[in-house]
């Protein structure tokens, strides 16, 4: 939704329950010191249910993180020098930084000023961020939806009618639709409303997306509605010519806001044909992502997610890697692990779930 | 004794490979990372067998065989050479597939790929003239820029016209 159009829309009693865009707020500019860390308070209101705050842009030559973030109490909750400790995550992030709170059970959402120490990578000091934040308060459910709006970024080669106008007719896209309710529903969350639209930018350069500033670029279109923008390309390579599968803005996403470098998901369609349930797989797991869900483990070992419950996979061959085999039994099943395991990955855990029903774009069915 | 020892010593290497495939579909079926060369060196040069076998298995997922023939550029064999030229000269192929074998050719072969991938360059498909763009920009080599120059002073696509003014810029 354009903010511009939000007051209308209050003014004739349209807006719905849970929409965030009327819960932005502009916080203002934030200037690091100069050792590059700024400090960043934000209140959340009472009766909050999740709170994310961001800064940015600083660009695609710069990375930023935590150094630690603060409750409202004044504990620190996350500290970069033990980035898995507690129950919060925080990325090391080009362009654009979120932090959204809940992403697990042990660190809840609470009324009051959060801090967060940002530590921006630059030599260019002092440096100057910009930061917003998003609020929900309100009722939290068993069952939950999520509105999905699908963006087509010159895909139409691919199926016969992958675009605007004739999705609602696409076999491959509504099997992959319907499959991605299927591994939702573990969630507790299903697909709500779903609109379509046909990409207006440069459909040749984003069409395949190339390196993470394309990628950037392409997600500063989501627009402000409290959903998911899938952004469906033919590809997606990060610089080493490879083709990943998917790939989402944060995580977490910046959920209702959009404009930013973290305002989406790109997914890669390329196989919707051959197999609409890869892509089932890959937009409920990107979509995970947006939603504030992580690896259980990283397959390079370097962290797990901030949940108790899902399974933490160990390197039983010592070899510095996992693999999918390895993982049996063991993580792969969850629709969060990080390859492609196409009728193995069906499931999420209850922490997800009640991760994913505190989102500010989720919503009461 | 040797017919009671024949299953064991056939099982042996089937359920080697079996594993070792499944290990290299496991790598070329990452959803947000990609795997490294010193990933596939891991696997051994068994790895460039199931690779090829994979690219011409028209039963795996199109994004499986473009990531195996973008891998095949960690094994410069000439068969691997011919696999990678063959798709990238086959116009009828999936576009996504000669995409990648331009990727692999300029990694493997340098720039002994320069003819190839400047013949790509005067493709129909936009996507595909991109990819020759940018792989014939990761060649480290004279004629490499040579033939970027002179596609750009015909190219109309603006997309392209780009990747091509980014490999070239001093």
């Amino acid at each position: 939704m354009n903010r511009a159009l939000l007051p209308m829309l209050i003014a004739l009693g349209g807006c719905p329950e849970n929409e965030v865009a009327g819960t932005f707020t502009d916080l203002g500019s934030f200037t690091t010191d100069a050792d590059g860390v700024a400090v960043v308070t934000w209140e959340a209101p009472e009766g909050v249910v999740s709170t994310e705050v961001f800064c940015g842009p600083y660009g695609y030559d710069t990375l930023a993180t935590a150094d630690d973030v603060k409750d409202v109490d004044g504990n620190v909750v996350y500290d970069d020098e033990a980035p898995s400790d507690g129950g919060l995550r925080v990325g090391v992030m080009d362009d654009m930084l979120p932090v959204l709170i809940p992403v697990s059970p042990s660190l809840e959402a609470a009324a009051g000023v959060w801090t967060l120490d940002m530590f921006v990578d630059t030599s260019d000091l002092p440096t100057t961020v910009s930061c917003g934040m998003v609020n929900r308060t309100g009722e939290v459910s068993a069952k939950n939806k999520v509105d999905v709006r699908i963006v087509f970024v010159g895909v139409d080669g691919i199926s016969e009618a992958l675009n605007a106008t004739s999705a609602e007719a696409d076999e491959s896209l509504q099997a992959a639709l319907a499959g991605l309710g299927d591994l939702w529903s573990s969630l507790g969350v299903s697909v709500g409303t779903v609109s379509y639209a046909d990409f207006d930018g440069d459909v040749d350069t984003y069409s395949s997306v190339s390196g993470y500033e394309e990628f950037g670029n392409l997600l500063r279109t989501a627009e402000d509605d409290a959903e998911i923008t899938f952004f469906l390309v033919s590809d997606i390579d990060l610089g080493d010519g490879a083709s990943i599968l998917g790939l989402s803005g944060g995580p977490p996403g910046i959920a209702g806001h959009g404009g930013t470098s973290k305002s989406g998901v790109v997914i890669n369609v390329a196989n919707i044909v051959d197999s609409p349930d890869q892509v089932s797989l890959i937009m409920a797991h990107e979509g995970g992502h947006f939603l504030g869900l992580y690896h259980p483990t990283e397959k390079d070992l370097s962290g797990v997610d901030p949940l108790e419950d899902t399974p933490v996979c160990e390197d039983a061959d010592a070899d510095g890697a996992l693999t999918s085999d390895e993982c049996a039994g063991n993580g792969s099943e969850n629709v969060m692990w990080p390859t492609a395991q196409v009728g193995t990955a069906t499931s999420f855990s209850d922490d997800q779930g009640w991760v994913v029903a505190r989102n500010p774009i989720a919503s009461p069915e | 004794m040797f017919h009671l020892l024949l299953p064991l010593l056939l099982a042996g290497p089937a359920r080697a490979d079996e594993a070792l495939r499944a290990r290299v579909v496991d790598l070329l079926s990452g959803l947000e990372s990609s795997p490294s060369a010193a990933d596939w060196s891991a696997l051994g040069a068994g790895a460039e067998a199931e690779l090829l076998a994979i690219a011409a298995d028209s039963s795996m997922l199109p994004t499986q065989r473009a990531n195996a023939l973008l891998a095949l550029g960690n094994f410069p064999t000439d068969r691997a050479h011919a696999m990678l030229s063959t798709t990238l000269g086959d116009a009828s192929a999936n576009v996504l597939l000669r995409r990648k074998a331009c990727s692999g050719l300029a990694q493997g072969w340098g720039a002994a790929a320069v003819p190839a991938l400047a013949a790509a360059l005067g493709d129909g498909d936009v996507q595909l003239r991109q990819s020759a763009a940018g792989a014939l920009a990761k060649v480290q080599d004279p004629t490499a820029v040579e033939a970027l120059r002179a596609r750009l002073a015909v190219e109309t696509n603006a997309s392209v016209k780009q990747v091509i003014e980014k490999a070239v810029k001093p």
